[in-house]
């Protein structure tokens, strides 16, 4: 007797394909054909001399330049010693902070969870604005404390040094790290620490010789992570970094298209972005190698077995101590140096003097900035219309590889993966410079559906990953049954799986969205006078030297925008989603 | 006598040939426009995309002013979309990018100083407007200097600024050369901000000579604290840099801030005093141009100059009674000769420094 599996094995062959199919495998492979011919743009510019539309040869001069160049050198240096010093604050702060909410009897843990999280709120670029006025060595309110209490002739600290914007990055990563690695101490075999605890092993030798070694795998991803997207980080070497002549990979590609004197070098650029293209996807290999080592260390335990967190007692007050810190100097400090500046006429350090001139005079102007509103009204759009659009493609792309038999479905896997290590900065370079290059046949050029187009190119792959995994745990029965019932691919793929897996649909919605309100990296690139978004018109005021302006802009982007992208954030965290959503 | 009446007449006829072939070649096609049609072609275009500084023209509160200003001069109804932009350099940059690309300019009107507009002439990027012809209060001299591709808006002489409170007036520089004399540089060693553009430096070149120029850049290299744009100047109100080695509007911003009550500083590096003469031009590829022409003559109007003025205190020393115009009277003071900056960047070698120095300006 034949099962509903068996007709269906002998119904569905590789070669079936029905008309919703059709449509799944279209939207899938043109999101594919993007992501793969956005990155070979950037191989073709990089073999390119002159602007898109003009004539060139095609050669390797643009390979021997940035080779032969000292400045290249100086550049890729400077990365790392950026990424490096992010590396080296985030993942330890991360290791600490999910150490207490994981292996230790922490006071409410979900909160400390929530506010690591709360970060998403607070966009990067505002943060390191913030950073400026709190520990530049001649304006910073922090430094200026310090100097008077102490009795200084220097500032103690310097925010506008390498290891400054990569302290301001690392504090910006630690609560990705802190999730990555929480992960990986939820899943330790927690028998070995309590092995260790009996035979009167202390605390900290039990930390440092059984916990650590069992959680090198996630600590190594962690690190690899991390060094992608510090080499990919815009926003803080953009706003402490150009200023004071420290150049990382992504400020000197903006600049090369974006240049003093000349015409924009998009050859040179796409060298580099070559260059990073290969270097990220290397950086992957380890990654993927750690990853496959860390299920060793994890152990598959039944609901009755529950690990023994460690007993803090009064050393609790150290945990949320370190937590209640990190938060001041991560969100508190940086929103209150903000505010500060927006009302005064000109940057001043705190004093009576200042006190004095000090009006919300800044802000009356904003209410009547219509060019403000549009900008507000453009990231909105991109808020809405970005995670569907992400949704829809990523749906289609995980039912292709997770559901079909389809031939090449590990292939698109792995295409939509891609934009993950690579940094965005070059996707939306590409971009830029297809546009410009169709702009009189396809007049998009400057226009908002550039923006939506590089944005959900980008997050296909969080998507992807994400509607993997759901759609990999709803049992094929559900489908097949549906099958056999002469219901069409579409149907059950919005009937019976998009139900199913909600909960997944939903996180990546909000996840998008908020990537879409916190943007900069990209936005900068494409943004023309009709596309403006909250970001670049920040970036835009503060890159032009009005900083009360843009700090006003900022906090009152803060204060309207945080409510609605709190609320955001409380429905994601009903969908039990929470230990990943940070980042 | 016959033969030389005769000789006189073929000369004469030849004379009035060259100077028909001279004026057809000189302004081909150009039809012959008034401002009327203009106004009347600007209404059927319903706004204007203008991209520049922050603080352009009063930034986004003066913006809103001259808006309304315009649209009443001409009776139009238009909307000014300002966009806070990337510097003057990028932004010719992205001007010629775009035209060369064939799509349309993210801006319809081009604001910059003479350097970028060679650059722009050199690519044949910008419109030739008939601007006197059409805009009475327009004088050729507006015109002249980039050949009726832009109009001179305002003319600023450049210098250094100082926080006034951080470089005492004692220690505090006279002129370009005294950032770089070692009794009074430590002040500001390892503070002092530098414009990353060298096109301040290839100008003062024609005063200092090529040689001069690229020693002081080399020592001013080795002061350096940081890099600021031009408009970046509340840093310096600030302190985050207490002194700024050059400046594109020093007068301008020291007028500006000293209202404010800031502490800032301008002193004119050098004599005759290296000036800006910032022009505005309209792309070839602008998608509004009825309505960026009646921009730019709104700008150099007299309303459009106390508009300015108010905002920015900048304006044009052509537009009579304007601030620049009185003070360059009043104080005598002297500044570059603007066709031998055009001609140097056009004809001279100017671009070429420029490429040198702005590797000097990297490194």
């Amino acid at each position: 007797m034949q099962t509903a599996a068996d007709t269906l094995a002998l119904k569905s062959r590789p070669w079936d394909i029905d008309a919703s199919k059709l449509l799944l495998l279209g939207i899938a492979g043109i999101a594919a054909l993007a992501i793969v011919g956005l990155l070979t743009m950037i191989v073709w510019m990089s073999l390119r001399t002159g602007v898109p539309g003009q004539l060139s040869s095609y050669n390797l001069n643009n390979y021997t330049l940035l080779l032969t160049d000292p400045y290249s050198y100086r550049v890729m240096m400077t990365t790392l010693g950026f990424a490096g010093v992010t590396i080296a604050v985030s993942v330890p702060l991360g290791f600490v902070f999910a150490w207490f909410i994981e292996r230790t009897d922490l006071p409410h843990k979900a909160l400390a969870m929530s506010l690591l999280g709360s970060g998403i709120l607070f966009p990067t670029f505002l943060k390191a604005m913030g950073w400026v006025f709190l520990l530049h060595p001649r304006i910073g309110i922090i430094n200026t404390f310090l100097m008077r209490l102490f009795d200084l002739k220097n500032a103690p600290l310097n925010i506008a040094t390498l290891p400054g914007i990569g302290f301001v990055e690392g504090l910006t990563l630690t609560p990705l790290a802190c999730v990555m690695i929480a992960a990986a101490l939820r899943g330790m075999n927690p028998a070995l620490v309590e092995a260790a605890s009996i035979h009167g092993v202390s605390k900290f030798k039990t930390l440092l010789r059984v916990e650590l070694p069992l959680i090198w795998p996630a600590l190594i991803s962690a690190v690899i992570w991390m060094l992608t997207v510090a080499i990919a980080a815009f926003d803080v070497p953009g706003v402490i970094g150009m200023a004071n002549n420290i150049f990382t990979f992504s400020t000197a590609v903006y600049f090369m298209i974006n240049p003093n004197e000349g015409l924009p070098r998009y050859g040179l650029s796409g060298a580099y972005g070559t260059i990073m293209v290969g270097v990220s996807l290397i950086l992957m290999i380890p990654y993927f190698m750690a990853l496959k080592q860390s299920h060793r260390y994890q152990i598959i335990s039944g609901k009755s077995y529950q690990s023994r967190p460690m007993e803090l007692g009064r050393w609790w007050i150290l945990g949320w101590g370190l937590l209640g810190l990190y938060l001041l100097l991560a969100f508190v400090l940086p929103l209150l140096a903000m505010f500060w500046v927006s009302l005064l006429p000109y940057v001043q350090l705190p004093s009576r003097q200042a006190l004095a001139a000090a009006s919300f005079e800044r802000y009356s102007a904003i209410a009547f900035d219509a060019a403000l509103l549009r900008a507000a009204w453009n990231t909105l759009l991109l808020m809405a219309i970005v995670p569907t659009l992400i949704i829809v493609i990523s749906a289609a792309i995980s039912w292709i590889v997770t559901r079909s038999r389809m031939r090449g479905r590990v292939f698109l896997d792995a295409v939509a993966f891609l934009p993950h290590p690579v940094p965005h900065l070059l996707f939306a370079l590409a971009t830029a410079y297809l546009a410009l290059l169709v702009s009189d046949i396809v007049p998009v050029y400057g226009t908002i559906f550039v923006l939506m187009a590089v944005y959900v190119v980008c997050w296909i792959s969080f998507g992807t990953r994400v509607l993997n995994n759901s759609m990999i745990q709803v049992h094929r029965e559900l489908e097949e049954a549906a099958q056999v019932g002469g219901v069409s691919t579409f149907r059950i793929l919005w009937k019976v799986i998009l139900p199913l897996i909600r909960p997944g649909v939903v996180y990546v919605w909000i996840w998008t969205s908020l990537s879409a309100y916190r943007e900069l990296t990209m936005a900068v690139v494409l943004a023309s006078p009709k596309s403006q978004v909250l970001s670049t018109y920040i970036w835009g005021q503060w890159h032009g030297g009005g900083l009360g302006d843009a700090a006003a802009i900022a906090v009152t982007m803060m204060a309207i925008m945080s409510p609605l992208v709190a609320s955001f954030w409380i429905f994601a965290r009903r969908q039990q989603h929470v230990a990943t959503s940070v980042s | 006598m016959k033969m030389r009446a005769v000789k006189k007449n073929i000369v004469g006829i030849r004379q009035v040939l060259l100077l028909f072939l001279f004026s057809a070649v000189a302004s081909p096609s150009q039809p012959a426009e008034t401002l009327e049609p203009l106004i009347a072609a600007a209404k059927t275009e319903r706004e204007l995309l203008f991209v520049a500084g922050p603080t352009t023209f009063g930034g986004k509160k003066g913006l809103s002013e001259l808006e309304a200003a315009f649209n009443k001069k001409f009776g139009l109804n238009s909307r000014i979309l300002f966009t806070a932009g990337p510097e003057m350099n990028s932004m010719a940059a992205r001007v010629i990018t775009e035209f060369k690309a064939g799509g349309k300019s993210t801006t319809d009107v081009y604001l910059g100083s003479l350097g970028q507009f060679a650059h722009l002439q050199k690519e044949n990027a910008l419109q030739e407007v008939n601007w006197s012809g059409i805009v009475p209060w327009i004088t050729k001299q507006m015109e002249e200097i980039p050949s009726r591709r832009g109009v001179l808006v305002y003319t600023s002489p450049r210098g250094i600024i100082y926080n006034a409170s951080l470089v005492p007036q004692d220690k505090a520089p006279k002129k370009y050369e005294d950032l770089i004399d070692p009794r009074l540089s430590p002040t500001w060693a390892g503070k002092l901000a530098i414009p990353p553009y060298p096109n301040w430096l290839v100008e003062l070149s024609l005063m200092w000579g090529e040689e001069r120029v690229k020693d002081f850049t080399r020592k001013l290299l080795a002061l350096g604290g940081g890099r600021l744009r031009y408009g970046e100047e509340e840093r310096v109100i600030s302190g985050e840099f207490p002194i700024m080695a050059n400046i594109g509007d020093a007068l301008a911003a020291m007028w500006k801030w000293q209202t404010k009550g800031a502490p800032l500083v301008a002193v004119l590096g050098a004599s005759p005093g290296d000036t800006s003469y910032f022009h505005l031009g309209i792309p070839k590829n602008s998608g509004h141009p009825n309505l960026a022409k009646l921009f730019v003559a709104f700008m150099v109007s007299r309303e459009g100059q106390a508009m300015l003025d108010k905002h920015d205190f900048r304006s044009s020393p052509l537009v009579e009674g304007s601030r620049m115009a009185k003070y360059l009277r009043d104080t005598g003071t002297m500044l570059q000769d603007p066709k031998e900056l055009f001609n140097f960047y056009l004809k001279g070698g100017g671009f070429k420094l420029n490429e040198e120095l702005a590797k000097l300006l990297k490194q």
